[in-house]
């Protein structure tokens, strides 16, 4: 119950450097508006209640630069990149926040369909709402829109790479996606956000910042299926926002995993602004070593007859910290709401930790609501199952931790997608090496 | 519940009396003087005012938190009179001196202390204002070496238990209420138990705040040394008014090896009237420790008045085995405010907590839900269970739930479980079918939501805690 102070600590700015590289007037353009924005702002420090188990005190330490490609040779490129085995995919290239028209695919996009990169003229219409949507304003230089008319659908999913391979030190990108569906288009739409590494292995160590802001839209009765896979490099920051309204009777599915990075943050707000609308949000965290993975979910019901289902799992290794803030709300009004939250963790370390927030603010009587949350460890009964079945611990560690984590991996709708999240899971559960090599 | 539209007609406070005795009051307002004043009021020793002006001091440099979910005019501390006691016409020696006046308020409030002597097997401290006027069963307790008394009392009987334990548990900085506690508090209770002791009855103490301009500020102390158990319970009420007043109390628990606290709060302060006029702010820090191995401390409330409860009772689970519990009922009608919750915060070995929250809104009211949960490295093998289940009345109320889980440790096992619902149109449906009228159905389903409450709750409490709620609600569904 100690008081917690209104101040917020002034902390120092590691973009201004970055921003003013790029020669713009605060005054005259957006984006010095929205700088200006994010400065004022500042970047959030654990005193407040949304960051308070998230410390962004290292971001604050170095400053950093835009990526560029320069030098980068895209096409050679091109065999490290974690495409999709399906063919006649739609495909998005992106390398150091920079488009890459010659590993990108959009001949099978439909007439009537757009899924381009933005053009310079865009510009946001509100960035103010988080410090990190008004840095990506000011520092947004490549994104994607994807648009579908009425009644139109895309069959095949649509992916978008964001790939960074850094050749130094702390360098940012800030994508931008912009999905809007029309009354009842049906598209699937995954953002993959990948580090690169070559054959030498290059790359991969590079601390960098990746500041991701998706917008997405849905007209009456469109289905949209979101497919986020973050594994960015080791010493990865991945923050992202991600705002989705949902309208009359739409369907928004999302699949948001996250494996890489030092520490990523994902906010994940879904408004559901009309009667029927549903929201089905999934979600991984798989960290170990020093990561630190962060979930905020928001589901705002602001109308009645909707529903929500959110899912998210945990699993934490060696001293990997896992946080997840879930929170329903129910408005005045939004009658005949069914909604279920499920958080469960597993932490295989005894240095692992889990910190875990379901909230529910219900204002209307006629709903149901509930919440669970777990967080445990392994169960001695089922290893010695297994064990008595003649596994070693080792594989019945994996498997158990396997199966806990399947109940969200096998709701991925794109087969190539789900087989690279469970081999990069079973990579991760890989035990380290022991001398005896049977013991857990 | 749309059949059922809401026509909330207001229950009246059948404890809304004020009682005209004389009282020896404080001058308005709080400065160093005025706590020289309340410490030489009450006679105590050096250490006392040394512990008062030290919070005094905490508190200036303190700012009242913001983060909670309920909403209040700011308070003008320099308003409140921090200290009010029914003047004493000369020194009591038995209850027959009691001013009789007084002694009918508290049998109006239901505890007539004569009669209860002798019907109930229950030791009453009653509190009025913030001075304890009497405290019955003292000698049958004396024979068994626990003291239960007033805690002026317990500073000139017992300094030294006093200076040992008061403020180890809810340090003077914990928090802004508790500061203002600290150094301003007039009167309370004190419990302590000897080793290997089974209080052989259930305490009690009985708050009133009776003028409509002090505060109350009171401060509960209870030590069980090893072995011991103790059962106490807690009830309040407050006159009418249509000023808000403040209720800051501190509550500190000690639990050594093998001991077994359990604390059971009925609380009924004036709620304010159906526009939210008046009303007791009820800010209170609750706090137990299981210090010893084995230890166990329970809470039990069932929290039906105050304009606002803003309340965490908390146990820090420090000796190995310890276990902690937490079970409340809130219940929030017309336009009252409910912030209220747990912290379990596991330290020890193979610490047990258990919480169970029921909360219950009608009308405009709001009702919030806020707990803890806390693993530290060092506790092996904790377990934790929570379930928080609300219930909405009418379409106008607010039901919330934040609770915070924060594992630390793999070899705990922590379960949380929170649900939303409303009494449906069938289970009323199904009753009146059996001739059973529609308030009477709601009374029984509410009764049914809280069950697993209000059993933990000492007998003569449940049943007035059953018909509260019952009482509560009246009307409130039509």
């Amino acid at each position: 119950m100690t008081a917690m102070k209104a101040e917020v600590a002034k902390v120092p700015n590691p973009f201004a450097d970055a921003f003013a590289a790029l020669g713009l007037s605060a005054q005259a353009d957006w984006r010095g508006a929205a700088f200006a924005a994010f400065e004022r702002r500042g970047i959030p420090t654990v005193q407040e209640e949304a960051w308070r188990y998230t410390n962004l005190a290292p971001l604050t330490k170095q400053a950093f630069r835009l990526a560029t490609a320069d030098g980068l040779d895209a096409v050679a490129l091109e065999r490290s990149i974690p495409f999709f085995d399906e063919s006649a995919t739609t495909r998005l290239v992106f390398i150091n926040g920079v488009f890459q028209a010659a590993l990108s695919d959009v001949s099978g996009v439909p007439a009537g369909v757009e899924a381009a990169p933005l053009d310079d003229s865009f510009q946001p219409t509100t960035f103010g709402e988080t410090p990190f949507r008004a840095l990506n304003a000011a520092f947004s230089r490549a994104g994607v829109r994807i648009r579908l008319p009425r009644g139109k659908a895309v069959a095949a999913p649509i992916g978008l790479f964001f790939v960074t391979a850094p050749t130094v030190d702390f360098t940012m990108t800030h994508p931008r996606i912009i999905i809007e569906l029309d009354e009842a288009a049906i598209a699937t739409v995954a953002e993959v956000h990948t580090v690169l590494c070559d054959e030498e292995g290059r790359f991969g160590a590079h601390p960098y910042l990746t500041n991701a802001v998706a917008d997405i839209h849905l007209g009456q009765s469109a289905n949209l299926t979101h497919i986020k896979l973050q594994t960015e490099g080791a010493q990865a920051y991945h923050i992202a926002d991600l705002q989705a309204v949902v309208g009359r009777g739409a369907s928004f599915t999302s699949h948001a995993h996250a494996l890489g990075g030092l520490l990523s943050r994902q906010e994940l707000h879904a408004r559901l602004t009309d009667e029927g609308g549903e929201c089905r949000l999934y979600g991984l965290q798989a960290v170990a070593g020093r990561q630190l993975a962060d979930t905020h979910v928001v589901v705002d019901h602001a109308a009645p007859d909707c529903a929500s289902e959110i899912l998210y799992k945990g699993v934490f290794d060696g001293q990997a910290r896992g946080v997840f803030d879930g929170r329903v709300l129910v408005r005045q009004g939004a009658q005949r709401v069914n909604s279920v939250t499920t958080n469960k963790n597993l932490l295989l370390s005894t240095t692992a930790r889990a910190d875990t927030k379901p909230q529910l603010e219900i204002f209307a009587d006629d709903v149901k609501c509930g919440h669970g949350a777990t967080v445990g460890q392994l169960n001695q009964d089922e290893i010695f199952y297994l064990r008595s079945r003649g596994l070693t611990a080792a594989e019945a560690r994996r498997l158990l931790t396997f199966g806990f984590a399947r109940e969200v991996s096998e709701k991925l709708p794109i087969p190539s997608l789900k087989v690279r999240l469970e081999g990069a899971l079973s990579t991760r559960l890989e035990p380290p090496p022991s001398p005896h090599g049977d013991s857990v | 519940m749309s059949a059922l539209a809401a026509t909330l007609a207001t229950q009246e406070y059948k404890y809304g009396f004020t009682t005209d005795i004389e009282s020896d009051v404080a001058p308005r307002g709080l400065s160093e003087d005025t706590i020289r004043l309340i410490s030489s009021k009450k006679e105590e020793p050096a250490f006392m005012l040394e512990f008062r002006l030290k919070a005094y001091r905490q508190w200036l440099k303190m700012t009242e938190p913001t983060w909670q979910n309920v909403k209040y005019p700011p308070i003008d501390y320099q308003d409140i009179i921090y200290y009010s006691a029914p003047k004493p016409k000369n020194k009591l020696n038995s209850l027959d001196e009691v001013d009789p006046e007084l002694l009918e308020t508290f049998e109006k409030l239901g505890i007539p202390l004569h009669e209860q002597k002798l019907l109930a097997n229950v030791a009453v401290d009653a509190i009025f204002d913030s001075v304890s006027v009497a405290t019955t069963y003292k000698e049958k307790l004396r024979e068994r070496g626990v003291i239960f008394c007033s805690f002026s009392e317990a500073v000139k009987e017992h300094p030294e238990l006093v200076q040992k334990y008061l403020g180890t548990v809810v340090p003077v900085t914990d928090n802004y209420f508790a500061a203002l506690n600290s150094a301003v508090f007039s009167d309370g209770s004190f419990v302590f138990v000897p080793k290997g002791v089974q209080c052989p009855m259930e305490l009690s103490s009985y708050f009133r705040i009776n003028n409509s301009e002090s505060g109350q500020f009171e401060r509960t102390l209870i030590i069980c040394e090893e072995g011991a158990s103790v059962s106490y319970l807690e009830g309040c009420t407050a006159p009418k008014f249509d000023k808000n007043q403040l209720h800051a109390a501190v509550v500190e628990l000690i639990a050594l090896d093998d001991a077994d606290i359990k604390y059971s709060t009925v609380q009924n302060w004036y709620a304010g009237d159906e526009e939210g006029r008046g009303g007791i702010y009820n800010f209170v820090t609750k706090r137990g420790k299981c210090l010893g191995r084995n230890s166990k401390i329970s809470w039990t409330q069932v929290e039906t008045g105050s304009a606002i409860t803003w309340k965490y009772p908390s146990c820090v689970l420090l000796g190995d085995n310890s276990v902690g519990e937490f079970y409340s009922v809130a219940l929030t009608n017309h336009r009252q405010q409910a912030d209220t919750g747990t912290k379990m915060i596991h330290i020890g070995k193979n610490t047990r907590s258990r919480i169970v929250s029921k909360g219950i809104s009608a009308g405009k009211s709001n009702n919030s839900y806020r707990g803890l949960v806390k693993i530290m490295p060092s506790a092996e093998n904790a377990r934790n269970y929570t379930q928080c289940d609300s219930m909405l009345i009418g379409h106008d109320c607010g039901a919330n739930t934040f609770p915070y889980i924060e594992v630390q440790n793999n070899t705990a096992q922590i379960e949380h479980e929170a649900t939303t619902s409303k009494i449906s149109e069938e289970q009323i449906f199904y009753f009146m079918q059996r001739g059973i009228p529609q308030e009477d159905a709601i009374s029984m389903i509410i009764s049914g939501f809280c069950k697993e409450v209000i059993r933990e709750l000492p007998m003569e409490f449940a049943v007035e805690a059953q018909r509260l709620l019952g009482l509560k609600l009246e009307n409130s569904v039509g």
